[in-house]
């Protein structure tokens, strides 16, 4: 006799037991037919050829017994009318109208966490209506196993929706209670009570229950493996990311294990969360920590820890390399996935914990640059330029917003400008030292919600640009401008190198470039001639100013500027003739030279160049990976990277030498990882002091490189246009001697017996940024006199002249001759006539 | 297939003589036109028993349960000799169709 498993045996029991109960039968009638349909099974089983018969074998039995029998067997029986009436109101309405209801308005997105983050959410949780709705009707009468795959399914996805939304049943039952609302979110736990009831009328009425069995088995694990895949990822990252914002060091196993699996969705969402976040709503996997926290706060328990952002966006970078904010900010609010006008009202609703803050931060929703504007001009005789950088800030939410942006400037260059359209009238600034103008903005901005823009150094060649508010639903204008002198016949623009606002679809950077001789810059058209200049004019893509540099190429500019004067109309003194001389010389070769490799994720790319020009076998190169690693050239670049230990390390070894020098090749770091103090420290201290050339391989915010540049312990290596050729030339220039450009600076009280070309005003700005940055103790006086944004001055523009004067400011009067300008080509013309009839009156 | 024509198929099945229910039940789904399933047939088997046209009894086997064994009483040769008459002049009329003897 053949061998049976438990399992078939029990199938078998539960196959005769339908049978009778279809035939309805009962007594020694269905006893009598049991005997007779087991007896016959056991015979066929028999004549099969395994010895074991199992589950499906059993099956093949019985299908062989019920072939044919479809017409024959009775069908299901019917459902007791208010029953059904129950099982459609809860198993498939109430869940059906939930799920639109969110996807059209986010609401639960909006207070607690979003349950639809995505189309395939919505299609998988609609999958429990749309079963059930089919297992009441036509599925009734489908194949047994199919019954059990659409019923498990169903089953697992409404658990799950149970299991997000227990938290809040003792809040909603009370709601319904008292106020007779909440039964959304009491929805799922009905839904799933409804989908095991119909799945349990249905195991008991289908032909073949062990097959629905199965089929509810499979379906079940299916479903959890849609849920897996669906949020596997971010509960995984969420656990982690607990762990890893605990642990300070950054290096333990749940930052490897982030580095290597994590969903970037969820560690951008955590971003936006905490204890200095904008979002109200956390997600799904953020949810499964979280919620029973509110459950807990109903009860006067202590409710869950507020996590600190700062932490978690440090996370973000380590183990992403991105900044944060240079990704658009997650859709965690009320973004429902078919969209929704009740999305754009609670969009507005994101709290700026930033506001009058000295950090960029998060990238706010609804605020974008709409229009961007720069007009430039070089002058080659001079060897300096002068732009103009106009931009719009459009706010389409219905809360005033904040613009904020740092702004890379032109190596030694500095904000010699700044303007705000108040009322469609243009409005200068006043110059004066950083504290004062600080305080101004802040009162007058933050506290009055009055109409000024700020501008402060943020780094090396770096500022801040900050203004609020952008009116809700409005837009506001401002320019500033940048007075920056030439380097190695080149003028680099400005560019945005973080920011809180988009861009605008569409955006063209709307590009005017003059010059007193002709250049080129790429994608500009070839410069013509206008007037006694040349001038280009092109809308470039805005990322143009969004990524790394981008230089305006003088032609026909010799070595060596010839000797210029001007007439300082900014000096209080006698000596208004300001005359610049250059004074050409040879730096002294360096000792050792220790280049410092960022081993961030960003650095991929530039890995595939800088393996062109170091090797394994290249000393004193080092990478950071958090600690500090020789130079591999199978190095794989990952994550975000503190390159502290490196540079320590790096400086150390400099200091062996008698004149050492450290090369850091770096991509964007936007979170302090660790304090600056004891890399400041090295570098102040000691009689060997080597310099630090920093290259910012990849254009983006570097907190590390904003510390040391404040204190002037940086400096900006030459620009990398051609990577590997530039870097190499350059680390060639620094062993053997590279040549230098200082300037000498004498006044007069006339133009008698003068040497040299008379240029423009920019030159007196050029002496004073030079004099800002000596440390003399006069630096914030010239700074502000000048006009200028330096480390000790800023600028600021109020609305009304009682704001100035109560801060004890003064703006730049509206007299044309002490405001800097792009001059016209006409303009250049008459300095021309000018300059020639001085040189003829000297002939004589 | 009609319900009565089955009963008269199990009923003419048994006419030969005493089946062992497993074998009579294969025997019945070989015909042409059944079509019913296996299964179907042990309800008609047990109403037959309580309409008394059939008569049960069980013979132990060593190779596993006991087997029932199916027979006509006496009544059940009584209907099945009617119904065997029926069939046979519903077979003669039908056949005689179409010739266009209507007399």
């Amino acid at each position: 006799m053949k061998r049976w498993t438990k399992q078939a045996e029990e199938r078998l029991e539960e196959y005769l037991a339908g049978r009778v109960r279809r035939e309805g039968l009962d007594g020694d009638d269905a006893r009598e037919l049991r005997e007779d349909l087991r007896a016959h099974v056991q015979e066929e089983a028999e004549h099969r050829e395994r010895e074991l018969i199992d589950g499906a074998e059993l099956d093949a039995v019985l299908a062989g017994l019920d072939d044919g029998s479809k017409a024959e067997i009775a069908g299901p029986r019917p459902i007791k009318r208010f029953r059904r009436g129950l099982a459609w109101t809860f198993g498939v309405v109430f869940p059906a109208a939930v799920v639109v209801f969110e996807a059209l308005s986010g609401f639960c997105g909006g207070v607690f966490f979003d349950p639809l983050p995505t189309v395939w959410h919505g299609l998988l949780a609609l999958l429990v209506p749309a079963g059930n709705a089919w297992l009441l009707s036509y599925g009734r009468r489908a194949d047994s196993r199919l019954q059990g795959w659409t019923s498990g399914i169903g089953l697992v996805v409404s658990a799950f929706y149970v299991l997000l939304f227990l938290p809040l049943l003792p809040a909603s039952v009370l709601a319904v209670l008292f106020m007779g609302m909440g039964l959304l979110s009491l929805t799922p736990i009905f839904a799933w009570i409804a989908t095991w009831r119909i799945s349990r009328h249905n195991r008991g009425e289908v032909a073949r229950p062990w097959s629905f069995r199965q089929g509810r088995k499979w379906g079940m694990l299916a479903a959890l493996g849609a849920i897996l895949i669906l949020e596997g990822p971010g509960i995984w990252t969420r656990v982690l990311l607990d762990r890893a914002v605990a642990d300070p060091s950054g290096s333990g196993t749940a930052m490897a294990m982030l580095r290597a699996v994590h969903s970037e969705r969820a560690l951008l969402k955590a971003c936006y969360e905490g204890n200095r976040g904008t979002a109200m709503a956390t997600d799904i996997a953020g949810w499964l920590g979280k919620g029973w926290g509110i459950t807990a706060g109903l009860f006067g328990a202590r409710s869950f820890e507020t996590q600190d952002s700062e932490a978690v966006r440090e996370v973000f970078f380590r183990v992403t390399g991105k900044p944060f904010n240079s990704l658009k900010p997650p859709r965690g609010s009320a973004g429902g996935i078919f969209g929704g006008s009740r999305r754009a009202v609670l969009d507005d609703w994101e709290f700026d914990d930033h506001l009058g803050g000295d950090d960029v931060a998060v990238r706010l929703r609804g605020l974008d640059l709409a229009e961007s504007r720069f007009d430039g001009h070089v002058d080659g005789t001079s060897a300096i330029g002068y732009g103009e950088w106009t931009m719009v800030f459009d706010n389409h939410t219905s809360q005033p917003k904040e613009a904020r942006c740092q702004v890379r400037l032109p190596r030694d260059g500095r904000v010699s400008r700044l303007t705000l359209w108040v009322n469609g009238e243009p409005r200068e600034a006043a110059f004066n030292s950083v504290a004062k103008v600080k305080a101004a903005y802040r009162e007058v901005a933050v506290q009055q919600r009055r109409d000024p823009v700020l501008v402060t150094m943020a780094g090396p060649d770096t500022v801040m640009v900050q203004c609020f508010p952008v009116p809700a639903h409005g837009e506001m204008k401002i320019r500033f401008g940048v007075t920056a002198p030439c380097e190695d016949g080149a003028w680099e623009l400005p560019r945005i190198v973080e920011r809180n606002f988009g861009i605008g679809s569409g955006l063209e950077h709307a590009l005017w470039m003059q010059a007193d001789r002709s250049f080129t810059m790429p994608g500009l058209p070839e410069s013509r001639a206008d007037g006694k200049g040349y001038s280009s004019q092109s809308g470039l893509p805005i990322q143009t100013v969004l990524g790394g540099p981008v230089v305006v190429e003088l032609e026909e500019l010799g070595d060596t500027p010839g000797p210029v004067w001007c007439r300082d109309r900014f000096t209080t003194g006698d000596g208004k003739i300001l005359c610049r001389t250059a004074k050409p010389g040879r730096k002294a070769p360096v000792d050792r030279v220790v280049v410092v490799i960022d081993g961030s994720e960003t650095m991929a790319e530039a890995g595939k160049w800088i393996r062109s020009v170091f090797s394994n076998k290249t000393p004193d190169v080092l990478i950071a990976t958090d600690g500090v690693t020789e130079f591999d050239a199978g190095y794989r670049y990952s994550g975000g990277r503190d390159n502290e230990a490196a540079l320590r390390k790096a400086i150390g070894l400099a200091r062996d030498a008698e004149n050492g020098a450290v090369v850091w090749l770096h991509g964007p770091q936007p979170v302090r990882l660790t304090e600056a103090e004891a890399l400041r420290q090295m570098l102040e201290r000691g009689t060997r002091q080597p310099e630090i050339h920093e290259f910012e391989v990849v254009p983006g915010p570097n907190r590390l490189a904003d510390e040391l540049g404040r204190g002037g312990l940086l400096q900006r290596g030459p620009r990398l246009l051609e990577p590997a050729r530039d870097l190499k030339a350059f680390l060639d220039a620094l062993t053997e001697g590279r040549p230098s450009m200082d300037w000498s600076w004498e006044r007069q009280t006339s133009t008698d017996g003068i040497e040299g070309r008379e240029v423009w005003d920019q030159l007196a700005r050029h002496w004073a940024m030079e004099h800002a940055e000596s440390g003399a103790d006069d630096a914030p006086k010239i700074a502000a006199a000048y006009q200028l944004v330096t480390p000790v001055s800023g600028a600021v523009v109020l609305e009304t002249m009682e704001q100035f004067e109560r801060h004890g400011l003064k703006p730049v009067e509206g007299d044309a001759s002490s405001i800097p300008a792009i001059p016209e080509p006409s303009t250049s013309l008459l300095l021309l006539i000018g300059m020639m009839t001085a040189l003829l009156r000297r002939r004589r | 297939m009609r319900k009565g024509l089955l009963d008269f198929c199990i009923l003419r099945a048994l006419e030969g003589g005493e089946h062992y229910g497993y074998a009579l039940v294969k025997m019945l789904v070989a015909v042409p036109g059944v079509g019913v399933s296996e299964g179907s047939i042990y309800p008609l088997l047990s109403r037959l028993k309580r309409q008394g046209l059939v008569s049960t009894r069980l013979e132990e086997s060593t190779e596993g349960p006991a087997r029932k064994y199916y027979r006509l009483t006496a009544s059940g040769r009584s209907v099945v000799a009617e119904m065997n008459r029926y069939f046979q002049s519903m077979t003669e009329g039908v056949g005689g169709l179409g010739r266009g003897d209507f007399t």
